[in-house]
């Protein structure tokens, strides 16, 4: 029995250090080494890159790009999705409804940029960071349903029924005792959806303009080998900042019991 | 002996589960261990299982020792306290499980699963999903998945805790029925004492993991062992005391309310003149009346509470130091009424005696 | 006259359908009219570079099956995504075991520092591992350093296993999450009376933990399968020639060969094959999975 249970743990740590953790820390330890490949031995330790990072212009608007596509996508799939999330839960699985709004979780996001792009093409419509913005939405939508109406499933429906017996209809029975129970699920989904957006690349790629948002910066700087060394600086301040971000965000949402992302 | 088991000794952590437990089943006869959650009897049955291992002692099947034996070399089988029916499979494949990976051909596990099926009245139910099929009946699936391998040991984790009262009490009689039938070894843990009563040839009261007394039902009801099992099986009377005299045959004790006598055979320990003693009688074993006669122990009491609950009615009443004891008849007309003053007798051989020290 | 503020919110909350509106009419406008749009402009005739006429045509879907190549290209991305998928379940299986089993109280901790890399940084993923397999690579001189080869070799990169690896970070957590909620959901009581019954460890696994963690496996495909098929940035990073996947062919055409009809048809049989797959698994795993 322990016997299996010691080979099981090995095997656990073995693939999360060596599969998921190992090349990450591989580019935050080069991004401390003096030579420009990433080649063993190390070279030596500096700080150069940062500084070059630091006081690149394109790789600061990037990340104001990123921020801002995340952040009228966050709330423009907040503001469409949080009140079918409310309605998911009475009609129940066999409404129609459903299937429209969950839909696009079943489309690789390759077709999800290409029917975009097709779409804003016909209209004329310039791309920009608004029409990354708007075709991030098509799949967020259905994320936010999910977990804020897991949310909503959730709850006791008598907290409910108990608030309608004393009294209060059933728009304030809403108001003071059904949204604010499910405020952390809209949190988590607003998080969950800002960190999907702006890490987003390939809905991204087809819908862009002439902006460059963190992920298509990276992408274009890939192609320069001369760059290496200053994609592995800012990977490596987005590694740092991005793990305290989802590391704050998991934790709220375990405490607060909201289901693993969404598959709960 | 069908099922014996060694000085057996459980440890989980610092805790102690079971402790130098001995035990003998006979062939064909239904053994009952009875104790409250906690106090062991579910992992007393996993290690005659094989669930669990025993950190010392011994477990012999047939006198063969298996206490190392994983339990699918056991000729043990066991219906567990939730079932644990398999969802995926329908109530035939389920009964089909054990026989299937003993690689039985298909004509047999078809036979012997109708068969058992029969027996338990549930062939009407083989091609259906075991989430379709009343609480009754996967107790019945359940033990048609263990029937069905002939065991020669079967082992039942109180596999009816989730049936109502009267569910349960019927099938209390159809498994004594069925265990006459198959004429197996059963070993049935229960935390409730009609239960026990109901299914038992032998009782084994547990608890804090130590068998307390190991007997037939008569023996464990009549003549309880120590004072747990005298307050845990049926309802008992206790009076504190101390003896006074010690003669041939028969111990008498001094109590607040009065002298009470006892035969030396329903006395546990061997009390000296003034130990301390606490005497137990049963309630349906004090016979009561309006005018002392002339038993030896007889105490005079005041009705303070009649109630009749169908076949039997129950007096409690209150004896003159404040006290209180119970009494149970089945006549319903004595003509007693709350207040009225009344004696109450009971004979030496109905008296257990504890020593409390 | 304008109902009072009590009033209107009496009339909303009698009509919930009302919350229906944003989110179906959003998609509909943005998802299910472009969606039509797509499969409009597959049937429209290529003329030249960015220049194609409307027509009623199934050239671009003739062309794209009678190619061997485009045809090749459609049988290799379900090959890598199919081998990619198979490796995420044999990997992810004992390791959501070992969490349901065995140290559930701090299952949520472990998934956590799963999550915690997977859930930004996409690309720069990618980049890791090009900075780890390829030809300048920490591999490559790692093994040169201690003389297994004498010059860095060009065989770990540039090729569809490479896709594999870099799939696999990518979804690891992912697959592992619906396992070990369907693991967790199984009783210890089944695997006993399975052992009970007769069952050795294996034949307990294959009968009692594998089918009942249909669910979990349906719902890892569904999540990883459909985005994998549509990936382009992994195979055109790491992929080389033999990872050349229908993601990069539909991106090629789409923007640079100008070519709309044939890139909107391949589109087209992109979403049609994923939801083909999806619907086999469902077919295979059983409908019900999906529900309990």
């Amino acid at each position: 029995m322990s016997k299996i249970k010691l080979m099981l743990a090995g095997f656990t740590a073995t693939v999360i250090t060596l599969l998921i953790y190992f090349p990450i820390a591989v580019v935050v330890v080069f991004s401390f080494n003096e030579g420009i490949y990433f080649l063993l031995p190390l070279k030596g330790f500096t700080t150069k890159w940062y500084e070059e990072v630091l006081s690149n212009m394109e790789f600061f608007e990037s990340i104001v790009n990123s921020m801002i596509v995340a952040a009228m996508t966050t709330s423009g799939a907040l503001l469409v999705g949080v009140p079918a999330a409310f309605s998911f839960v009475r009609l129940r699985r066999n409404t129609p409804f459903v299937g429209f709004v969950l839909l696009p979780f079943l489309v690789p996001w390759l077709v999800i940029g290409v029917i975009s792009l097709v779409f804003f093409r016909t209209l004329g419509l310039q791309l920009s960071l608004l029409t990354v913005s708007l075709s991030h939405i098509i799949y967020s939508i259905p994320l936010v349903i999910l977990i804020v109406a897991a949310r909503v499933l959730s709850l006791n429906p008598n907290y409910e029924k108990a608030s309608m017996d004393l009294g209060a209809d059933r728009m304030r029975t809403f108001i003071n005792v059904t949204l604010p129970l499910t405020y952390p699920a809209i949190a988590v989904a607003a998080l969950i959806t800002f960190i999907w957006s702006f890490d987003n690349f390939i809905i991204t790629f087809f819908t862009i303009g002439t902006e460059q948002t963190f992920p298509i910066w990276l992408w274009g700087s890939l192609r320069h080998p001369t760059q290496v060394p200053v994609i592995t600086a800012a990977s490596s301040l987005i590694i740092i900042i991005g793990s305290v971000v989802v590391y704050l965000l998991e934790s709220y949402r375990i405490r607060k019991g909201i289901g693993i992302t969404l598959l709960e | 002996m069908s099922l014996k088991l060694e000085n057996i000794h459980k440890f989980f952590g610092h805790i102690t589960a079971l402790k130098n437990v001995n035990l003998e089943v006979n062939k064909g006869e239904l053994l009952v261990i009875l104790g409250t959650s906690g106090s062991g009897k579910s992992t007393l049955l996993r290690i005659i299982s094989g669930l669990e291992k025993p950190d010392k002692g011994r477990v012999l099947i047939n006198g063969r020792d298996v206490t190392y034996e994983p339990p699918y070399n056991r000729p043990t089988s066991m219906v567990f306290q939730d079932l644990a029916l398999f969802p995926h499979l329908n109530v035939f494949e389920n009964i089909a499980f054990g026989l299937k990976i003993r690689k039985y051909d298909r004509r047999e596990v078809e036979i012997r699963v109708k068969e058992v099926a029969e027996m338990l009245r549930i062939n009407d139910l083989l091609d259906r999903s075991v989430a379709k099929i009343s609480g009754g009946q996967r107790q019945r699936v359940a033990l048609a998945r263990s029937l069905v391998l002939h065991p020669d040991i079967l082992l039942l984790d109180e596999p009816l805790g989730a049936l109502d009262m009267k569910l349960r009490m019927d099938m209390w009689v159809e498994l004594k029925k069925l265990q006459r039938q198959v004429a197996n070894t059963w070993v049935f843990v229960t935390h409730d004492q009609h239960e026990a009563m109901a299914l038992a040839d032998k009782i084994a009261v547990i608890n804090t993991g130590e068998i307390q007394q190991l007997g037939t039902k008569d023996e464990v009801y009549d003549s309880p062992a120590s004072l747990f099992v005298a307050s845990f099986i049926g309802e008992m009377n206790f009076l504190e005391g101390r003896v006074t005299e010690v003669k041939g045959d028969v111990l008498k004790v001094e109590t607040p309310v009065g002298e009470v006598e006892a035969t030396m055979q329903r006395v546990k320990g061997r009390p000296e003149t003034g130990a301390r003693v606490t005497v137990g009688i049963r309630p349906e074993k004090i016979q009561i009346t309006k005018t002392p006669n002339d038993c030896i122990n007889t105490l005079s009491a005041r009705v303070s509470e009649i109630n009749f609950s169908g076949v039997l009615t129950t007096y409690e009443l209150e004896l003159p130091d404040g006290s209180r004891i119970k009494i149970q008849t089945t006549s319903r007309q004595m003509g007693y009424r709350q207040g009225d003053k009344v004696y109450i007798s009971w004979s030496p051989e109905d008296v257990n005696v504890y020593v409390t020290q | 006259m304008l109902p009072s503020r009590k009033g209107l919110l009496t009339w909303l909350g009698r009509r919930r359908w009302i919350n229906w509106i944003p989110s179906t009419t959003y998609l509909l406008l943005l998802f299910y009219i472009p969606i039509a749009m797509l499969m409009y402009y597959s049937f429209w005739r290529y003329l030249k570079l960015f220049r194609f006429e409307p027509a009623l045509t199934l050239e671009n879907y003739l062309r794209f099956f009678t190619s061997p190549i485009y045809t090749r290209v459609l049988l290799n991305t379900i090959f890598i995504v199919g081998v990619a998928m198979a490796l995420l379940l044999i990997v992810g299986f004992p390791i959501a075991y070992f969490i349901a089993r065995y140290v559930r109280s701090s299952a949520d901790r472990i998934i956590l520092l799963m999550l915690i890399p997977v859930e930004i940084n996409y690309l720069i993923r990618i980049f890791a591992w090009r900075t780890i397999l390829g030809e300048n690579g920490i591999l490559n001189s790692f093994l040169v350093a201690v003389g297994v080869i004498e010059k860095p070799l060009p065989i770990f990169f540039y090729n569809w296993f490479a896709i594999v690896i870099v799939t696999m970070h990518e979804w690891l957590p992912y697959v592992v999450i619906p396992l070990y909620i369907s693991l967790r959901s199984i009783p210890r009581s089944l695997y006993e009376a399975a052992h009970d019954l007769g069952a050795s460890r294996l034949q307990t696994f294959l009968k009692i933990t594998l089918p009942l963690c249909k669910p979990g496996i349906l719902t890892a495909i569904f999540i990883v399968f459909i985005p994998a098929l549509g990936e382009f940035a992994i195979p055109a990073l790491v992929g080389g020639k033999s990872g050349y996947m229908i993601g990069n062919m539909i991106e090629n055409q789409l923007l640079a060969a100008g070519n709309w009809p044939l890139a909107t048809a391949a589109s087209v049989i992109l979403l049609a094959t994923s939801l083909i797959i999806v619907g086999i698994m469902v077919k295979i795993l059983g409908m019900e999975a999906l529900y309990r």
